[in-house]
């Protein structure tokens, strides 16, 4: 394959290209109701061209290697293209040229576990979600694992053939009373071992029951509140509101954005500090190399309140005279890489849960992600349920929890930060420019929040 | 084609999809010209019946049906439990879908369209980060079976997206909008006209104190609030025990005003396909009919189960509906402004798809919102949510539905105003 890669870009006389050829087997097993609903393999197989001339880039991809030729002049052609309309000059940071083979070191490789031991477990937790009590009507079971052999080669040298495992699975039970339904899920996911989806029991008792008193739990009052965030809904916070805007892609050429996000800038107090890395490799997002065959690195975003850093490709890193981060990242070989997040994490602090809500006369305690969105300035998040809290207690439990706000403010109404750490993860994924669900996790402890606007009821 | 099969064990069935998609198209980014893309893709998807139980594969490599088949048949033995056969060989009516005109469009053609649309909205102020994308699509789809069922038809999409940032210190203002077509007809000053319209309405930055209010849903975001009745009308939902509507049908359950149609029969519509992804002949479908429930969207598998005939939504992953139509009302838009004395037109929304949609709670941050007092648009609310209850407000609070529609890719809606909606401010 490398000579074969290799052989191809010589026939790109432009400033830059690069080949990525993927092969991948995916394995996709779900239950809904009662009983298994779909079991699929895919066998992705294909690759792209990325060509880059004078600050224009074209993009071509292809299913077959015969192709391969083609598939290099094409991008080459439309580089050439928009180079000659832009006239102007590639910039891209300086990335050292790498020869490598990596494999992860598994802790349970899923190629060892056969099919029927993978659906005997899953089986096992329909049974236990749908004995647990007659209310529960329905089981949704999600498994994904996806096992990719990279190949990437670009026109300074850099030859990678890396291999990458991501699995990413929910354990989901819905409960329902009449028009009333309610569901609760586990998430389950890593980088380097099916261990992951084992022993899931007591998570599964905890959102089971969850689940059927949920039917009966109001669903929470419109208002704006102190919230307390555990850490799954704070690795959705961290991600959505402030991660997707130390994307770089997002104001290396937008001088006004680039303005609000001015390394220096105090974005919140002292106790925060936030970092995106891919060094996990428990979690789903971790990766040795990115996607242009850049190591990847713990990147600084906020430091004591400051902004820091941000996340890069070789491009924006080049534009904007900023180190290399290793975040540009495609979702397989049908897209050009983007900046993207790998596990976006908030450093543990000092408070104990206890601390954080001894003095909220009212306010939220939100546990558990349920997905979000942002536009840059506003950020909007689920939680999948909450806890109100009265005169410094827990109190009754709420459903249907949104929450949204500005992300400066919010920032720095993160008046306090746990000591606690915990990852999120589950069978989603973050989207962006049409490339979705790309693995992304978060490691985090609890924050609690001033003044954050919760939708609901009147 | 039909070859694969013959390697097919006499007790099984079996099923080859394939598509073929070659797509070019041109981005504009910050302002800037930013490059050209070209892809010519080609994905099979062999199913497998065997002793009653439904298996999977698909793959992209180049002559790899008999590997898929041989990995399916291999998946078998785990797979979901069914009872219906592969439809055999069948009569489907040609839909024109497909305009040859569209491979005209070349880059250099496309790269004028986009910068036409990007300068369109620099020209009202340079300070805007405009972006613009146009992109072309031919698609291939064949799928034959081993019961005799051979298909196949080609369509063609063009795609055209405008937007913007407009950012002054933290204040971030994002719009845009999005146009499809089978043909290269979209109507390019229609979309400049509805960007720069909602960038001049959206200007002004005017305050809003929490309460309930009557809001309007401009017809991009209305699929937020008709999800719960698509997912509570599907026959998955229906058979796994987790719709709500699966005893309501044939009840008055919401305004008689409420019309939702799912259509695959359209011509020249991006969403249509002459049979759907199990071979059966797409159909028009009434979900609700004058506020009742009156069908549920299934595939081969839900139809056995609920004991009818599929309705042509088989997707390969449950039944899918093609073109959602929720028919228009009586006023126009201006009318329905004109009539709220005060309130707000909702133009973008952010996380109201998250949630459980059987619930009918559907709640966001409004992104794009226009502040409607005493009959006129005066500025954009910021920091702003709203939260409502499909199946509630349907039945009791609909104010109506636009004259006007908007397409987007597969659903055709008309502003829709509501009445009582809370929205929580900051």
């Amino acid at each position: 394959m490398k000579d074969l890669l290799r052989r191809a870009l010589k026939l790109a006389d432009v400033d830059y290209c690069e080949i990525r050829f993927e092969e991948s087997e995916l394995l996709s097993i779900s239950y809904q109701g009662k009983t298994l609903d779909t079991i699929t393999r895919d066998t992705p197989y294909g690759g792209n061209v990325r060509a880059l001339h004078k600050g224009g880039w074209g993009f071509a991809c292809f299913n077959n290697l015969d192709e391969l030729d083609n598939a290099v002049k094409s991008a080459v052609k439309q580089a050439k293209l928009a180079g000659g309309r832009l006239g102007g000059e590639s910039k891209l940071a300086q990335a050292p040229v790498i020869e490598d083979e990596y494999v992860p070191e598994y802790t349970l490789d899923p190629r060892g576990v056969s099919l029927s031991e993978k659906v005997r477990i899953l089986d096992s937790y329909l049974d236990f979600i749908l004995g647990y009590d007659e209310a529960i009507t329905a089981a949704q079971i999600v498994y994904n694992e996806r096992i990719s052999t990279i190949y990437f080669t670009n026109s300074e040298g850099t030859y990678i053939k890396q291999e990458r495992l991501d699995i990413g699975s929910n354990l989901g039970a819905t409960a329902r009373r009449g028009m009333t339904t309610v569901s609760k899920r586990v998430g389950r996911g890593s980088s380097i071992g099916f261990d992951c989806m084992l022993d899931a029991y007591d998570d599964l008792r905890e959102a089971c029951s969850l689940a059927v008193e949920l039917l009966d739990a109001p669903q929470v009052k419109a208002g704006v509140y102190p919230v307390v965030c555990d850490p799954a809904l704070a690795g959705l916070f961290v991600h959505e509101a402030f991660g997707h805007l130390s994307e770089a892609d997002n104001a290396y050429k937008d001088s006004n954005l680039a303005r609000a996000m001015t390394l220096g800038r105090v974005v919140g107090r002292d106790i925060l500090t936030i970092y995106d890395t891919g060094e996990y490799p428990k979690n789903r997002g971790y990766l040795k190399y990115d996607d242009e065959g850049v190591p990847t690195r713990r990147t600084y975003l906020v430091k004591d309140g400051v902004l820091v850093g941000r996340l890069h490709s070789r491009e924006t890193a080049g534009i904007m005279g900023e180190e290399l981060t290793g975040s540009a990242r495609a979702l397989n070989y049908t897209f050009p890489p983007l900046v993207r997040m790998r596990n976006t994490c908030i450093a543990p602090g000092e408070a104990t849960f206890e601390d954080m809500i001894k003095h909220i006369k009212l306010g939220l305690y939100a546990v558990g992600s349920g997905g979000g969105q942002t536009n840059g300035e506003m950020f909007n998040f689920m939680a999948g349920h909450g806890y109100m809290i009265r005169d410094g207690k827990l109190a009754e439990l709420v459903k249907d929890v949104k929450l949204m706000g500005n992300v400066f403010t919010t920032l720095k109404n993160i008046d306090m930060i746990g000591r606690n750490l915990d990852a999120r993860d589950g069978a989603g994924g973050c989207g962006k420019g049409g490339q979705m669900p790309l693995p992304t996790s978060g490691l985090c402890p609890s924050i609690r929040i001033q003044n954050v606007i919760v939708g609901g009821a009147k | 084609m039909a070859g694969v099969f013959h390697n097919l064990p006499e007790s099984a069935q079996a099923e080859l999809h394939r598509r073929l998609t070659r797509s070019w198209g041109v981005t504009f980014q910050n302002s800037m010209f930013e490059g050209t893309s070209e892809s010519n893709l080609d994905s099979k998807t062999v199913r497998v019946i065997k002793s009653g139980k439904l298996s999977t594969a698909t793959g992209s490599r180049p002559d790899s049906e008999a590997e898929l088949l041989k990995s399916a048949l291999e998946l078998s033995g785990y797979g979901t439990g069914v009872d219906y056969e592969f439809p055999g060989l069948a009569e489907y009516e040609d839909i024109e879908l497909a305009n040859p005109e569209v491979t005209k469009l070349d880059f250099p053609e496309m790269i004028e369209i986009g910068d036409d649309l990007m300068q369109s909205i620099l020209k009202i102020d340079p300070n805007i980060s405009a972006s613009a994308s146009v992109r072309t699509q031919v698609v291939e789809v064949s799928l034959d079976n081993s019961n005799g069922f051979s298909g196949k038809y080609k369509k063609t999409v063009v795609s055209a997206g405008l937007g913007a940032k407009y950012i002054q210190g933290d204040d971030f203002l994002r719009f845009g909008e999005f146009r499809s077509s089978w043909a290269n007809d979209i109507d390019y000053e229609g979309l400049k006209q509805d960007v720069i319209r909602l960038f001049e309405w959206s200007k002004q930055t005017v305050g809003m104190t929490a309460g309930t209010y009557p809001v309007i849903f401009a017809p991009g975001e209305v699929g937020h609030l008709t999800r719960p009745f698509i997912a509570s009308l599907n026959g998955k939902a229906v058979t796994r025990g987790i719709s709500p509507l699966e005893d309501k049908i044939g009840e008055q359950l919401l305004d008689p005003r409420v019309t939702l149609v799912d259509d695959g029969t359209l011509p020249r519509e991006v969403s249509s396909a002459p049979f759907d992804r199990e071979g059966v002949p797409t159909q028009s479908n009434v979900l609700i009919d004058q506020g009742v429930p009156k069908s549920i969207l299934t595939d081969l598998e839900t139809a056995r189960q609920l004991g009818t005939k599929s309705t042509g939504n088989g997707s390969g992953q449950g039944p899918m509906p093609h073109r959602v139509i929720l028919l228009p009302g009586e006023q126009s838009l201006e009318q329905l402004i004109a009539g709220i004395d005060l309130g707000v037109i909702i133009f973008g929304t952010m996380g109201a798809w998250t949630g459980n949609p059987f619930s009918g709670n559907v709640s966001g941050t409004i992104s794009l919102g226009l502040k409607i007092a005493k009959g006129e648009i005066v500025g954009r609310v910021k920091n702003c949510m709203f939260s409502m209850n499909s199946f509630k407000h349907f039945k009791d609070h609909l104010i109506g539905f636009s004259q006007e529609t908007k397409a987007t890719r597969d659903a055709t809606y008309p502003y829709v105003a509501l009445d009582d909606v809370v929205i929580t401010t900051g």
